[in-house]
């Protein structure tokens, strides 16, 4: 399979996910949910995950920290963080040394990750005094300076105030500065923005792209708006039904897509295409991943398909720089 | 499931007779997915079955029981199991296998009456509370407080020697506890109904209320209350056996399985047989409707979920 | 011609915290066959406004007239005759269908309600019509819910919707729960049966520029009240109200080389006891002494219209 490492002068890979398969155990059947995803975030980066239902962008990010169902499988495949690899890590080294310390994550609702019971403040300096210095005093301050670096109006306030007394927007920039205050070198942000106000999103927004220069960020943001992927990610990779199509620094990935699902994808954005009249679809439907589609998933959908997709599942190639494609027939694509 | 037709390019004179008889062979049953479901919980089958003897036991007890029930042998009193008494004979030598299998008679007339009874009350008023609200809500809801508040027995006893004796003081008076909880019930689901917004959908396409309430809210108020049904089946039976052991409702010589258990405490120590086998047909009976009754929650609740 | 028009509607709620004045004053109007879009964030009353409009709830105050007619106090019966003419689809599609009614039931109620056809056949025929206009088959129809995709509850919801052949549909968030893809499939389906049935819409939703792809016009909602309203392509290109051109800033756009500006600081206020003003007055970068006291009228010309002291006296 592809290695999608460094070259000499290039950012270093700091979570390298490879070849990974997993599979759900259900009543009506094997749900085949990851069939070889190949990711890799670097140092500095802000790496896009986009794709629609059943694509499997939520599951990699579980299955990066280990946080699966009982009924999931891994079939195969590494997640490699600093050297060692996340998937044969024991529970408590996990829980220990990697949630919430080295890696981060926040999801959609910050409501349900934040604790109701204690104030915001008191939640992020027990994380610090777990993960970082013994002294409340000390740990209390570097939350405060955390919660001013998230920009929020008054850092001293919000220290005080419980989670459900606070935004949606504010709830989610305390858990950046959660993150921030137990300097965890990777962020994976699944949907944090989808139900904030569109104001409200472009705060937080904002945040993480002064974060992102002034900090050196990474992070694994996984969305299914393309407009916010276009907003703040250097580099965008495109899931289809657990499969990845398409990996591309973000101008090229919308200026030269190579993929036929990623282009159907980009013309369905409302904002490409000014008028209903213009807008294209991709005909057909997601698969259900219990009998997927044989060889390339998107095969039944795909206008350039022929036999050979249907048997064999093309691998992920670089086509240029930086820029990897799974597809038999890239180079007919427009 | 289906893919997306995508046929709004230019759909024209889609032979809809052709489209129409396909559908014919389509079939796809609701009840076939909760049966599927339900045949997977062995203990719910176990309940079925018992239900099952039970019915075929009082239907065909004529021909099923080896003697008449309320055949006086005062020279075959208490006695253990035999060739002609297998379970034994009751305090006035009458055959306690005969008396069993006529006893299923009156405990399904009963439970099925109780149910039906503190159901129909139950269920219409919980509607009623759950869809008007407001005061109507407010009084509805109290009055069942106070019956709730009400020790089940105590009022029951005391409704029975009101009424007098006989079968149907009992079932009365059991069915005005029973009902609360279908009312209970009912009105909880209404109100969580209530937040969907098909209940709006169907006011925006101008049903009436009579009309809201019948094709949207009791359809799908129905598998709760065919639930809460098959529990308090067993309830009442509970309520009316005591009743019955007490003294209180159908009187002698019909057999009825709480007397039943009466007459055999009387001498237990001589001869057990009596008060065992009754009392395990009201346990068996209760556990059944039970295992039926949760199994049946369990197989229709995903169903709702969605697919 | 108006096919729905508002005069200074308003829809109250009494809650434990004070009220919630969702709908505070608005007026607009929906002309024959437009796409009327309204955007706003959360809190602005959007939803609130189309379910008041079609008398899903009863009105504070203020006037709804419908073609022509009032309606604002028209009893329950002859507003049941009136649900043939206007209808609604909502975000949820999962919520919006019985789950004990199959698509057949679904679309068989409004007909035999509105004593729409004659026959059985002709029925059916219609059903299998309008599902074919969806994208749908004739064997969907003894299909219930839960067996059915979320972009195929969707598009039941919208046949539903039309079976009736409605003047007039409100679209509250008919897509937001949908993948993208879904999304602009049912799009395109809507705009196909709005030529085909002669239906106007109200298109109501918070993604931006869905609605600029969409809307003839446009209505911006701030706190209860319309702040903006006009031809969409003018609003785009020109925003007059402060809020508007803040909000408008503020979308994403599917460009790596257009960034967003995050204009608006802090969040919408609650709609509980607004402030006397105008709403927008805390925020606002533009503010002057009467935006305090004062809370501006809509006001405009040429179908253009906005509610600011400072710009609005720049329209008339």
């Amino acid at each position: 399979m592809v290695d999608i490492t460094n070259e000499v002068g290039r950012k270093r890979p700091l979570l390298e996910i490879k070849d990974l398969k997993l599979d759900f155990l259900t009543e009506e059947g094997t749900v085949k949910a990851l069939d070889n995803v190949n990711i890799t975030v670097k140092k500095g980066e802000i790496h896009g995950l986009i794709g629609e239902t059943g694509c499997g962008k939520s599951v990699t990010s579980l299955t990066t920290l280990g946080l699966l169902d009982d009924n999931a499988r891994i079939r195969g495949g590494e997640v490699i963080y600093k050297g060692k690899d996340l998937l044969k890590m024991d529970e408590n080294t996990l829980r220990q040394k990697v949630r919430g310390n080295e890696i981060s994550m926040i999801f959609q609702n910050p409501s349900t990750s934040l604790n109701p019971v204690y104030t915001a403040g008191e939640q992020i300096r027990e994380s610090v005094v777990i993960y970082q210095s013994d002294d409340k005093k000390e740990a209390q301050k570097l939350v405060l300076d955390e919660l001013d670096r998230v920009k929020l109006p008054d850092p001293e306030d919000v220290y005080d105030k419980y989670p459900h007394e606070l935004s949606g927007g504010m709830q989610q920039r305390v858990m950046i500065a959660m993150m921030l205050a137990c300097d965890s070198n990777l962020l994976i942000a699944d949907e944090p923005t989808t139900a904030l106000d569109v104001s409200i999103q472009a705060q937080f927004l904002k945040v993480l792209q002064e974060l992102k220069e002034s900090e050196g960020l990474s992070i694994l943001y996984i969305t299914h708006d393309m407009a916010v992927i276009s907003e703040i990610c250097d580099v965008v990779t495109v899931m289809y039904g657990g499969q990845i199509a398409e990996t591309a620094d973000v101008s090229d990935l919308f200026n030269t897509p190579k993929h036929p699902y990623t282009i159907g994808l980009i013309h369905s954005v409302p904002g490409v295409k000014e008028s209903i009249e213009e807008f294209e679809t991709i005909p057909g439907t997601v698969p259900r991943l219990i009998n997927p589609p044989s060889g390339c998933r998107f095969h039944p959908r795909c206008e350039y398909a022929r036999e050979i997709c249907k048997k064999e599942k093309p691998n992920l190639e670089e086509i240029e720089k930086n820029h990897y494609v799974a597809c038999h027939f890239w180079e007919e694509v427009e | 499931m289906d893919e997306d037709g995508d046929s709004y390019f230019g759909t024209g004179d889609v032979d809809i007779k052709q489209e129409l008889k396909d559908l014919k062979e389509k079939e796809t049953s609701q009840m076939e997915l909760v049966w599927l479901r339900f045949k997977r919980n062995k203990l719910a089958l176990f309940g079925t079955g018992v239900l099952l003897v039970l019915i075929i036991t009082a239907i065909f007890a004529p021909f099923i029981a080896p003697h008449d029930p309320l055949d006086i042998n005062t020279a075959r009193q208490r006695e253990g199991p035999s060739w002609e008494h297998p379970l034994g004979t009751d305090q006035l030598g009458r055959d306690t296998l005969s008396r069993l299998i006529y006893g299923t008679r009156v405990a399904l007339f009963i439970g099925i009456l109780i149910v039906a009874i503190s159901g129909g009350i139950g269920v219409t008023l919980g509607l009623i509370a759950g869809t008007a609200g407001g005061w109507v809500d407010e009084v509805i809801m109290r009055v069942v407080d106070t019956f709730m508040a009400f020790p089940v027995l105590v009022f029951a006893a005391g409704m029975s020697v009101a009424l007098g004796t006989g079968l149907y003081p009992v079932i009365i008076a059991v069915g005005l506890i029973i009902w609360t909880r279908f009312a209970r019930v009912t009105r909880g689901d209404v109100l969580a109904i209530k937040q969907e917004k098909y209940i709006e959908g169907a006011k925006a396409i101008g049903e009436s209320r009579l009309s809201i309430i019948t094709k949207y809210f009791f359809p799908n108020v129905l598998p709760s209350i065919v639930v809460v049904a098959t529990i308090q089946m067993p309830s009442a039976l509970l309520f009316s056996a005591t009743l019955n052991f007490l003294g209180l409702g159908a009187q002698r010589p019909t057999p009825v399985w709480g007397q039943m258990v009466n007459a055999g405490a009387d001498f237990m120590q001589f001869n057990p047989w009596l008060v065992t086998v009754s009392g395990m047909a009201i346990v068996i009976t209760v556990l059944g409707f039970n295992f039926m009754g949760d199994g049946l929650r369990d197989a229709l609740d995903p169903m709702r979920g969605g697919g | 011609m108006n096919i729905v028009e508002t005069k200074n509607l308003k829809k109250f709620f009494e809650s434990k915290k004070g009220t919630v004045k969702a709908v505070n004053g608005v007026s607009l109007n929906v002309i024959k066959g437009e796409v009327l879009g309204i955007v706003g964030e959360s809190g602005c009353g959007k939803t609130t406004l189309g379910r008041t409009i079609l008398k899903l709830i009863h009105p504070t105050s203020g006037k709804i007239f419908f073609d022509g007619t009032d309606i604002t106090d028209l009893d329950g019966k002859n507003m049941r005759k009136l649900r043939k003419k206007m209808n609604v689809v909502f975000q949820d599609p999962v919520s919006s269908l019985n789950p004990q009614m199959t698509v057949y039931d679904h679309l068989n109620r409004p007909l035999e309600i509105h004593n729409m056809v004659d026959s059985e056949d002709e029925k059916i025929r219609r059903m299998v019509d309008i599902l074919n206009t969806m994208g749908l088959k004739a064997e969907h129809l003894i299909r219930y819910p839960h067996e059915l995709s979320g972009g195929q509850k969707q598009r039941v919801c919208i046949a539903r919707a039309l079976c009736l052949e409605p003047d007039f549909l409100v679209l509250d968030e008919p897509t937001s729960a949908l993948d993208v893809s879904v999304q602009s499939k049912i799009l395109k389906l809507l705009d196909r049966a709005k030529e085909k049935f002669d239906v106007s819409y109200m298109f109501i939703s918070h993604n931006i520029n869905l609605v600029r792809a969409i809307s003839d016009r446009l209505g911006v909602m701030y706190l209860g009240k319309l702040v903006e309203v006009g031809k969409t392509g003018d609003i785009f290109e020109n925003p007059k109200h402060p809020y508007t051109k803040a909000l408008f800033k503020s979308v994403p756009q599917p460009d790596p080389d257009k960034k967003v500006e995050a204009p608006l600081t802090g969040q919408v206020p609650s709609p509980v006891n607004p402030p006397e003003g105008c709403a927008f007055e805390p925020r606002c970068p533009y503010k002057e002494t009467i935006c305090e006291r004062e809370s501006p009228d809509l006001i405009g010309s040429y179908g253009r219209k906005i509610a600011c002291h400072v710009f609005g006296k720049r329209e008339s």
